[in-house]
Parts: structure tokens; sequence; C-alpha cells
């Protein structure tokens, strides 16, 4: 690892130790959890956070970023059901301000287990959480969530359980001040079995609280998952995510993230495949304007032969925000036939907006079909004169093209439901930004 | 009679750069005629119909251009539409993710709205578009697709004459409609067009060749060469054209 030693410590990476060694004694878990959470901790003293010298978080220096890390969150009772994708009719997991998760009873009889993280890092099954994850996730960001992660869940669908609606797991802050949220879940979907999954994210404007999620996510043999990840954070908050997601033999994943909140988000993703004949689809949309940061980082490895990955990832940029995407994709040796491919486009409404696309191949078998591009570009004008030419005013007309832009990549989650869900929070954005060149978001 | 349009000594250069393509342009159309404006390339026909449809890629240096005696340069693409003038574009552009319907639907009643007029319910939006669209052999499959994406030429031609069709201008400027369609793609195209005509809604049609004009026949036939008009007669003056070629014209400018 390029990392450097360093003595002096930036007030968030100080702060970070000290709220350990007050919390630790608290949080939840075995022995083995907290041997895990004090090596943690260790390696956050040791390596500070993510900076812009380590090639993985150049376009987003975490470290100049957060210069104060808020104390972690007291949990909420507060009865406050979440505003974002209430309208779906799905299985709802609560979750406010790092407290205990609000768990459906009817899911048990759907063939669906779900404990919260607590319960499951008290007994020995927690293990997998722990420490099952590839190296590509390993960062400063996944040790601080494994020191103080208090929340989340753990769902296993059952082998050949065909879920009769979406899973939503909803982590909702209230907080009136700062603080920083640590959940973490795991998602196993058992051989054969059909299921979806929205995680969504959301909170106060104004508030630099500090949301750090991560997930370990196992897709079985023959199964199929949706996995929807929204996150509309406050204007000022931070959002911080690490999954890793194992995709079995014939198993089908869409992954589908919508990123529209926090002053600064990093969404990290590590895919691995795990078995032959298995499918990625990757549906991606980042919406940010004002001063908004947006991250997001796939890895997807190719170790097996005859895998299909498919990334379509669409940015759109408003103001003086920045729209930051990585994606990498790896075939190994072995990994004959792979079929992969990485679309990342940048739609630009602002001269001051800045895109950054780092789309890399690296492919090490030699009858693979593997592409990648990458496009960034302001509205286009011939469109919009032929639309303004038909009738429609300038602004409409500006939305209407921004709407199509970002609909390539909802059509591609596959979701009528999650779709038209989805246009809905786009159209509000676009509403608010199809005039371009707007105020600055505070 | 009022003149439906009216341009007077118009001179337009490209924006940003000094060439002059337009150059003293005088027009005046009445209500219900059909003009023909035939001329080589480069004699300015396009810049004529993106300049009369408010296309900021140009720059008017004299000269002036009334719709219904109000300033057509004062106002907006969009205002111009609801205000009646409709360009059939040459190429049209294709749209990916703009459902064709959501776009037809957009466009008439933001030109209802405009002018005032309440908006059309989709039950009688639909109605209103399956009975243009059947005479215009436009399919159901095409009325399904994203804007003109992955229509043939014939079909995206067909597309602009249903949109014509729909929001019943009274200006309807077809600039090269007949480029890139075969015999019996014409025949069905100018079939559309001539049904639109009516004694309040005129047409500027502008095209290289004379077939199109075997098929819509105009009132009047204009020249056009080097930016402006040099020569105006009846329908036989697209004949005289087609013997002799636009090089007697030409010289003459």
């Amino acid at each position: 690892m390029n990392v450097e030693v360093r003595t002096v410590k930036t007030a968030a990476e100080q702060a970070a130790v000290e709220q350990f060694d007050a919390a630790a004694g608290g949080l939840p878990g075995s022995p083995a959890t907290a041997a895990a959470r004090r090596e943690a901790i260790g390696r956050v003293r040791a390596n500070g956070l993510p900076h812009r010298r380590i090639e993985d978080w150049k376009y987003t220096d975490l470290r100049a970023a957060l210069r104060d890390l808020p104390a972690p969150a007291v949990p909420s009772d507060a009865p406050i059901g979440p505003e974002s994708l209430s309208e779906l009719d799905a299985w709802r997991i609560v979750i406010i301000d790092g407290g205990t998760p609000s768990i459906p009873e009817g899911l048990a009889a759907q063939g669906v287990e779900v404990v919260s993280l607590a319960r499951e890092l008290s007994g020995d099954a927690g293990a997998e959480l722990l420490q099952d994850w590839p190296a590509e996730s390993a960062s400063s960001v996944l040790d601080l969530n494994t020191a103080f992660m208090s929340t989340g869940v753990v769902i296993r669908v059952g082998e050949g359980v065909q879920l009769d609606r979406p899973i939503h797991i909803a982590c909702v802050t209230t907080v009136p001040e700062a603080a920083s949220v640590y959940m973490r879940n795991g998602l196993e979907v058992g051989a054969g079995a059909s299921a979806t999954v929205i995680e969504s994210y959301e909170g106060p404007d104004g508030i630099g609280y500090v949301v750090n999620t991560a997930a370990r996510i196992s897709v079985g043999r023959d199964a199929m998952l949706t996995l929807v990840k929204v996150q509309r954070d406050g204007n000022a908050a931070f959002h911080l995510s690490t999954s890793a997601i194992d995709i079995a033999e014939r198993a089908r994943l869409t992954y589908a993230p919508f990123t529209t909140g926090a002053l600064l988000s990093r969404n990290q993703v590590a895919f691995a495949f795990g078995g032959v004949h298995a499918e990625l689809n990757v549906a991606g949309i980042q919406l940010l304007g004002g001063r908004q940061h947006g991250d997001t980082t796939l890895f997807v490895d190719h170790a097996l032969p005859d895998g299909a990955s498919r990334e379509l990832f669409k940015t759109v940029l408003d103001d003086r925000a920045r729209g930051v995407f990585q994606g990498k994709i790896i075939v190994r040796k072995d990994a004959q036939k792979v079929d992969g491919r990485m679309m990342t486009q940048a739609l630009m409404l602002s001269e001051r907006a800045e895109a950054d696309n780092k789309p890399e191949l690296e492919i090490y078998a030699d009858d693979v079909q593997c592409g990648h591009g990458a496009t960034t570009g302001r509205i286009d004008e011939n469109l919009l004169f032929y639309l303004r030419a038909r009738g429609i005013p300038e602004l409409m007309a500006k939305a209407l093209l921004i709407e199509a832009f970002i609909g390539e990549s909802i059509q591609a989650i596959g979701n009528e439901a999650i779709g038209e869900a989805l246009s809905g929070i786009a159209h509000d954005w676009v509403s608010g930004h199809a005039a371009g060149e707007g105020e600055d978001g505070s | 009679m009022t003149a439906l349009l009216e341009i007077k000594n118009l001179h337009v250069k490209i924006a940003e750069e000094d060439k002059e393509i337009l150059r003293g342009l005088d027009l005046t159309v009445n209500p219900g005629e059909v003009h023909a404006i035939m001329g080589p390339n480069g004699s300015g026909k396009s810049t004529l119909s993106y300049v009369l449809a408010g296309k900021d890629d140009y720059e008017i240096t004299d000269g002036e251009i009334l719709f219904k005696g109000q300033d057509l340069t004062e106002m907006e693409p969009d205002e111009r539409a609801a205000a009646g003038v409709f360009l059939a574009f040459q190429y049209p552009v294709e749209i990916p993710g703009v459902a064709f319907m959501t776009f037809l639907k957009a466009a008439l009643n933001a030109q209802r709205k405009a002018r005032g007029e309440g908006e059309l319910s989709t039950p009688d939006f639909m109605r209103i578009v399956r009975d243009k669209a059947g005479l215009l052999n436009v399919s159901q499959d095409m009325l399904r697709r994203p804007v003109n994406v992955g229509f043939s030429g014939g079909e995206k031609k067909r597309s602009e004459i249903l949109q014509m069709a729909l929001l019943e201008p009274t200006l309807c400027v077809l600039d090269e409609t007949d480029s890139g369609l075969d015999i019996d793609a014409l025949r069905v195209v100018a079939e559309g067009v001539n049904a639109l005509r009516t004694a309040d809604r005129s047409m500027v049609v502008i095209t290289h060749y004379q077939r199109l004009l075997n098929h819509i026949v105009p009132d009047i036939v204009h020249v056009m060469s080097a930016g402006r008009i040099v020569k105006t007669g009846g329908k036989e003056l697209a004949m005289e054209l087609e013997e002799s070629g636009y090089a007697g014209f030409t010289e003459a400018a």
C-alpha cells in the first residue's frame, strides 16, 4: 500500500481515536468483534483518512474535506417514517439516527431471516461480516465502520424464495447537530432465490453529519438480486459507503446506485464473480448541484469464464458540483469469453462543474470482449432547438432532454415501480436545475 | 388583404462570422398561398428556414420579418411555434429517451397553453394522433419509439408532416422535404401536405429539385441565388428551371 508515515494527525483523525476510546465499551458484539474493532482503529491511527496521494482517492481527498469527525449519533426512537420512496410497496426496515432497526414481522413467513447487526455480532456468524472483505474494499473508511458500527441488519433470503415485494432499508438521519452514524448490513440471497433490496439514505440539510455505511452481500447460484441504493442525504452531510458483492454461478445482479444527496459522497463497490455464467448489470445515476462532490468507484473482478458485466453510469452536474466515476474491470487469466462493457456519461449544465471519469480495463485472458467509453458534454443545442421549434418552452425542453439522458439508466434497472419512483425524484431535481448556472447551494 | 409573412430587405450572417448569407431578401406570402423557393446549394434557402424558425446561430444585420404584422425576430422559437410558424426540418433530429407521444403531447399542450387554450385530455389527444397518423401511414410502432429514433429517411419526413398536421400552424416552412425520399414516400408526404392546404394556411416549400412541385403544386415560384430572390413567376418557372438549370439565374445575380 502506498501509505506514507505521518505523525501529524488531522482533527478528524485525532477525534476518531479519542471517540473510540470513549465508545468502545458500549459497542455491540462478541470478544472477537471487540478485537476486530481495536485492530481497525489501530489501522486508522496508522494510516489516517484517505487522501489524494492514494491512487483510488485521487479525486476525493477525504482527509482534506472531512475536517472534523462528529461523535457517534445518539440513537433516536423518534417515530419518523421515511419520506424517500414511501410510495413504494415494500417490506420496510427503518433505522433512525443509528438506532435499533424496526424489522417487519411478516418477512419470516416469506422465508427471509432478518436479524439486527447487534445480535449478529454477538454470535459466531458475525465473523463473516468482519473478516470476509476483498482487498479492494480496504480503506480507513471501512476501518472506521468496523470500529464504530452500531446498527444495521443481516438479511438472509432462503434458497428458492421469490420475494413478493422489495425489502427497503431506510436509513433516516434526524440529528439536530452533527453526529456520525455507522451502519453495517449483510445480505445473502440463497440459491435460486429472487429479491429486490433498496437502501435509502436521507437527512436534514445544513447539518454536517456523517453516514458511514458498509454492506457485505452475496448472490447465490441461479439467484437474482436487484439492489438499489438511493442516497439523498442532507446537503452538508458526508456519505461514505463501502460494499462488496459476490456473484455466484449463473446468478444475475442488477445494481442501481442513485446519488443526489450529501455535500461529499463516496460510494465504493467491489463486485467479484465467483462462478461461471454470472451477469452483472450496473445502472447508475448521479445528480449533483451546488458544491456537491459525488464519487462512485466500482471494481469488477471477472475471475471466472463466461461472465458478463454491463455498466451504464449517468452523471448530471450543475453549479460547481463535481462528479467522479472510477470504474475498473479486471479480467483474470482464466476468465475466457467474458463480456465486459462500461459506459460513463456526464451532462454538464454549468461551465463551472467538473466531471472526472476514470474507466480502466485490465485484461489477462485472451478471448474476451471488453470495452469502455466515457463522454462529457452539454445539452445538445440541435435537440433543444428542435423541441423549441415545436413550441416547447426552453426550460421544459431542457428538462425533457435531461430526463431523457437519465432515463436510459433508469430503464436499465428493469423494474417499473422503482423506475417510476426514481424518475419522480429525478424530475424534481431536474425541475430545480434545468435553468443551469443556478445559485450555488449551501 | 394583410400579408401573413412579410420579409423586407433581410440581411443575415452567421453569428460570430462575417460571411453574409442572406443579402437583401424580400418575400411576401399571403394567407392560403403556396410559395416554392428554388435555388442551387449555398443560395441561402435553408438559412431562410432556420431564421424564420428562430435558430440562434444567425444574426440579422438588417431588414425585418413581420408575421401577422408582428416582428417575428423578437420572438423565441417556442413563441413563434405557438404563434403558428412550423418548420419541417430537412434533417429531423433523433431524440433518444423522449417518447414520440410524450413529445407530441408536450408540444401541442405547450402551444395551447401559450395561446390561452386548455390542455387536451389524454384520450382526446390519443384519438387525434391516431386519426392523423393513419392518414400519413405512421404506424403505432413509430409512435411508441423515441422521437425519430430508428426512423428511416421517409419515416422521419412523415413524422414531420404528422407534427405539422397535429399542431395546425398557419405558416408551414418545408425545408427540402423531398430530400432522401423515393417516389412512393414522396407521394405519401405530398398527399399529407396537400391535405393541409386551406384558405388561411400558407406554405413556403423550399426545394432544390422541381419533382416535389409535381406533387405539391405551388401558386408562386421564386428563384433564390446568393442570398436573395432573383426571379419570381408561376409554376411554369419551375419547369423552366428543370430544363435550363440554375446557371442563367446565378449569373444574373
